[in-house]
């Protein structure tokens, strides 16, 4: 989050722009640590929105395992991952920054009316504030998940007094998160109360736009991307406790538009087991 | 140094020769001794027993004497020898008593450091011979003004009194949490973790003195600004180090800041990858060779070398552990480390270098009229040349100038010069005119 | 629903005009007076009694429910919610943009009043201090300090504690101003951000910007911003005028509230009760200084005395010799 990034974030705002479309680097790499082994529920969330995005922007990116991408970060305020690198210098992290420097040098949303994109953008903003917090709460404040997946997972990536040191700091940094947004009090039911808020708002905000097929439209935007990468993520990582995903298995009609956008970036290959679980219970 | 001094008062004429006059030791005290236990300080009479004259005996206790400051128990000592008394005395025979007295339970000090670019202020607290045989704790900590606080927690333990005596062998551990700041590359490590050191002397043939560390650490590196080329973000992160460092060095110079003659080599070896995720391999090495010539006018020559390499394991070599070469202690006329390598503009360590010095030191003129303030100036001419990543001598740096050096609480040297750098090329920063350095070693 | 009787809210004082000082208690005074929740509102209580260790907490019978969540969770429950005449498509958008005001504000809001050590030093730190009984005056304030660090670590990235030149201030006013673009916009020439009803999104735009635009911050980039947008100006300056009609409270007698005499009165008897106290502390303090100032001149003047007496004895002696001589 420098300065540069949020001027050409400023900049993209101001009416009128239409800056020329600015050359996508043909080194675009996409920096994550290894996702099946390292990665973290919140983490996976939103290097897959990231990754859906691009690939619905037809932008090429090569993806980069960094194992400590997390430290690459340039900054942010949820995840700090991934990391987009452009060209030698420029870095971007997590997807917001990463959605307006798209945004700044290409034209990805001119379809839609500028209150749209306001909309949009604001909903961006709720959704991955709700499910991110939401996961970082399963999986560092609920404790079978902590004990079991968060802690194991975070003390195998780095050798011994490392690891120890880097589960504490972690846990820190996730408690001190959730006391920024006002979620440090809340318990399982609140938080997937507060999920169940959000997830209403995206089924009402699909419905609005059934006939077109996508949430905001005919054409996906980032808003499929942000929700695809936390529903995927959420319904494909196998938790102790698997609240999250119960809950978000009840909105039927929001997992298949996931699973028209999985069919059409990923070709099924993501939601392929999802349907065995759903079908389990 | 007992020998040098026994000659000399030897050959001189006096009026009585003392090394004539028969002595014989009987007994030797030692007092003073509070939280010490007797045994530290057996081994002080040792050479005091083998006298057999006055001369001898007054060189033999001097040496003890300092044996016994160098025991670490003792804030000051005297020396009393008289006439033994008492029942069991012999003819001409001797007692010697060294009245010590010891060091208080803590002691405290504070001062300033001049690091690479900015002045901190250091304070230590040292609690002395701990468990009655010179063990000592010592707490340091430095804090600058960037928050980049430096601590330093040390148990150190000296085998003095045993029968290794000669070898000084003393073993410490410490406790360290410390911050390099590499400014020219916009990025700094904070290392975290212990070391366990041994350290003795040798002297088979010549006296060589050795240490071997054990170091642990956690090492991170973070980034000091926005825009940094991705080859150095790369690197960002904490990891693991476990290394061995294996340091030897010789010296016979005549003083360690101005020396006229004798010869300083020096080599440290570190192989680091037993465990943690760190591994490479590294060794550098030093050398100052000084010759007396004329007038007062010292010739010296300096040399040093270094290299990193990767080991079986190595996946990435810590851009912390590369090499800077440039700037006041290496190569005169380049800014820190602005003779290297560049990525994106910004330089970066490199995998090898090497920087040889040629000095000319010379005495201020008129020195002969303020001879004590004198002795801490010199004024040189100097020739630098050196290269980052080649061992040829093709693409080599090189740079001329003369200056004014200036000692240093007998440790440190502080040089002003003006430079002319005369070989460069395309991508380093160098600095043409005057240029200020501060250190303990210089090439 | 019928609030239960013994009902009462707990926040900070306001000034310059404002109900409240703090951002949680405007955000939560909003949620009582846009609804018309019949509840009374104290503004002298010691935050330390909340449970939580600050305000705003709602206290009914034994039960105090601190903090925004849980006093709108409370409310929702008694039957005001605050949402309740938008539609479902509005609510969701009043739920959305109420979050995403937040992500963007609470950085500046958070580093301007207590990050930045000048307008803390200054201003906030005094402002707090006089809301909070008397020993604890000295050190409460510094908890918003420490709260603010987390906050700006975590949404803006930098360390307040760093030094000044570090503080990555300008992209949270880069931000900030973007953001109050598009409220201006947003809003237009409405009553409310969603027309005829008021929101939840109008409950926190206004808490934000009241505060920031009302106090008196030596570095205060948006302040002027604001200013520059009329249609949020009038906003602000309505709902304190209209809705907080009775709460407005400001310690210099500028903004005067013609009407409501009963609720100025009250004000005015807290700050008789106020300056009370601070008389009683200026006066004790005054005399202690008093009494050591007349003490060492006391000192001083004895010293004086002596020796002058001496010289006085001195001459006299000397006097008396002469007169011998002279016999």
């Amino acid at each position: 989050m420098n300065v540069e990034q949020s001027l050409t974030a400023a900049l993209m705002q101001t009416p009128g722009r239409k800056a020329e479309e600015e050359a996508w680097p043909a080194d675009a790499h996409l920096h994550q640590p290894p996702e099946m082994s390292h990665l973290l529920l919140a983490e996976r969330s939103s290097c897959l929105a990231v990754k859906t995005f691009l690939l619905m922007s037809g932008l090429p990116f090569s993806e980069q395992i960094s194992e400590n991408a997390e430290f690459m970060s340039p900054g942010g305020r949820l995840t700090h991952l991934p990391l987009l690198r452009l060209g030698p210098i420029a870095t971007f992290a997590e997807f917001e920054p990463i959605v307006a420097q798209v945004e700044a040098m290409r034209a990805v949303n001119d379809w839609m009316s500028e209150d749209q994109r306001e909309d949009v953008r604001c909903l961006v903003t709720y959704v991955e504030n709700v499910l991110t917090l939401a996961e970082l709460h399963m999986s560092f404040v609920d404790s079978g998940n902590y004990q079991l997946y968060t802690a194991p997972r975070i003390e195998a990536a780095h050798p011994w007094p490392l690891g120890l040191i880097r589960r504490l700091a972690k846990q820190r940094e996730a408690r001190r998160i959730l006391k920024v947004y006002q979620w440090q009090d809340m318990d399982n039911d609140q938080v997937l109360h507060e999920v169940g808020l959000c997830v209403d708002a995206l089924v009402a905000q699909l419905e609005e736009h059934q006939p077109e097929g996508f949430l905001c439209g005919q054409r996906p935007c980032q808003l499929d991307a942000l929700v695809f990468g936390h529903m995927a993520a959420i319904a494909t990582t196998q938790l102790p406790n698997m609240e999250l995903a119960e809950i978000l298995a009840t909105y039927p009609r929001l997992m298949a538009h996931c699973r028209r956008i999985d069919e059409r970036f990923f070709g099924g290959k993501l939601l392929a087991g999802v349907e065995q679980l759903e079908l389990s219970k | 140094m007992p020998q040098s001094g026994r000659d000399g008062a030897a050959s001189k004429d006096s009026k009585y020769d003392l090394s004539k006059i028969s002595t014989r030791v009987d007994r030797v005290n030692v007092s003073g001794l509070l939280r010490t236990h007797n045994d530290y300080v057996m081994r002080a009479a040792d050479g005091l027993f083998k006298t057999n004259n006055f001369q001898d005996l007054m060189l033999e206790a001097m040496s003890t004497k300092s044996y016994l400051h160098e025991l670490g128990i003792f804030k000051d000592v005297s020396v009393h020898i008289d006439i033994s008394r008492g029942a069991d005395a012999t003819p001409q025979g001797y007692e010697v008593t060294f009245k010590g007295n010891e060091m208080s339970r803590m002691m405290g000090s504070a001062g300033t450091e001049i690091g690479q670019n900015e002045g901190s202020l250091r304070t230590e607290l040292t609690i002395p011979n701990i468990l009655g045989r010179g063990e000592s704790i010592s707490l340091q900590g430095s804090y600058s003004s960037t928050r980049a606080n430096d601590l330093q927690l040390k148990f150190w333990k000296p085998f003095f009194h045993t029968r290794f005596r000669e070898n000084r062998p003393e073993l410490s551990f410490s406790i360290f949490r410390q911050t390099d700041r590499f400014d020219i590359s916009s990025f700094q490590t904070t290392n975290i973790g212990y070391n366990v050191d041994f350290s003795a002397h040798t002297m088979v043939g010549v006296d060589l003195t050795h240490s071997l560390q054990y170091e642990n650490s956690i090492r991170d590196v973070g980034l000091l600004n926005k825009s940094v080329p991705f080859a150095i973000r790369d690197h960002c992160g904490p990891k693991l180090a476990s290394l061995l460092r294996y340091s030897v060095i010789f010296d016979n110079r005549d003083a360690t800041v101005f020396p006229t003659r004798g010869l300083l080599l020096k080599s440290v070896n570190e192989y680091c990858g037993l465990g943690g995720n760190i591994a490479y391999t590294s060794s550098t090495a030093h050398g100052e060779f000084n010759v007396p010539l004329f007038a007062g006018l010292v010739a010296q020559f300096c040399g040093r070398v270094g290299v990193v390499k990767e080991t079986k394991n190595t996946t990435q070599l810590p851009i912390n552990s590369l090499f800077y070469c440039g700037g006041p202690l290496t190569l005169r006329g380049f800014k820190f480390g602005g003779a290297g390598p560049v990525v994106e503009g910004t330089p970066i360590g490199a995998q090898t270098f090497w920087c040889t010095g040629a000095h000319l030191f010379a005495p201020l003129p008129f020195a002969g009229v303020f001879k004590n303030l004198a002795s801490h100036f010199r004024m040189h001419f100097f020739y630098n040349i050196g290269n980052s990543n080649s061992f040829s001598t093709e693409n080599m740096r090189s740079a001329f100038g003369m200056g004014l050096a200036v000692k240093l609480a007998e440790r440190a040297r502080i040089e002003l010069n003006y430079c002319v750098p005369v070989r460069r090329q395309t991508t380093d920063k160098i600095l043409n005119g005057f240029q200020f350095g501060i250190g303990y070693e210089f090439v | 629903m019928e609030m239960q009787l013994g009902a009462m809210l707990h926040v900070y004082k306001g000034e310059y005009g404002l109900p409240s000082i703090d951002f949680e208690c405007l955000r939560a005074l909003c949620l009582l007076r846009f609804t018309r929740c019949p509840m009374d509102v104290q503004t002298s209580s010691n935050p330390l009694r909340s449970g939580a260790g600050k305000l705003p907490y709602l206290q009914i019978g034994n039960q105090k429910f601190a903090g925004y969540r849980q006093i709108k969770r409370v409310l929702d429950l008694e039957g005001y919610p605050i949402d309740a005449h938008l539609s479902t498509k509005q609510k969701h958008l009043s739920t959305a943009y109420a979050n995403w005001v937040f992500t963007n504000l609470h950085a500046y809001y958070h580093y301007f009043l207590y990050g930045e050590p000048h307008n803390f030093d200054t201003t906030t730190r005094g402002l707090y201090a006089k809301r909070t009984p008397f020993p604890f005056n000295f050190y409460y304030p510094s908890s918003y300090q420490r709260e603010a660090c987390d906050v700006v670590q975590v949404m803006a990235g930098f360390d307040v504690n760093d030094k000044l030149d570090k503080h990555e201030g300008d992209y949270l006013v880069v931000n900030a101003k973007k953001v109050v673009n598009l409220l201006s916009r947003k809003l237009g020439r409405k009553v409310w951000f969603f027309g005829d009803t008021y929101s939840e999104f109008d409950a926190i735009v206004y808490s934000y910007l009241a505060i920031i635009f009302k106090i008196a911050l030596p570095n205060n980039p948006l302040q002027n911003h604001i200013k520059g947008c009329q249609n949020l100006v009038n906003f602000i300056n309505r709902i304190t005028k209209d809705i907080f009609r009775n709460e407005g409270y400001s310690s210099i007698k500028l903004t005067k509230t013609p009407s409501g005499t009963e609720a100025s009165l009250t004000a005015s008897e807290r700050k008789f009760m106020d300056s009370d106290l601070n008389t009683k502390i200026v006066a004790g303090v005054g005399a202690v200084l008093a009494m050591g100032a007349f003490a060492a001149w006391r000192g001083i003047y004895n010293q004086l005395t002596t020796r002058s007496s001496t010289d006085y004895d001195g001459i006299d002696y000397e006097d008396d010799e002469l007169e011998e001589g002279l016999d």
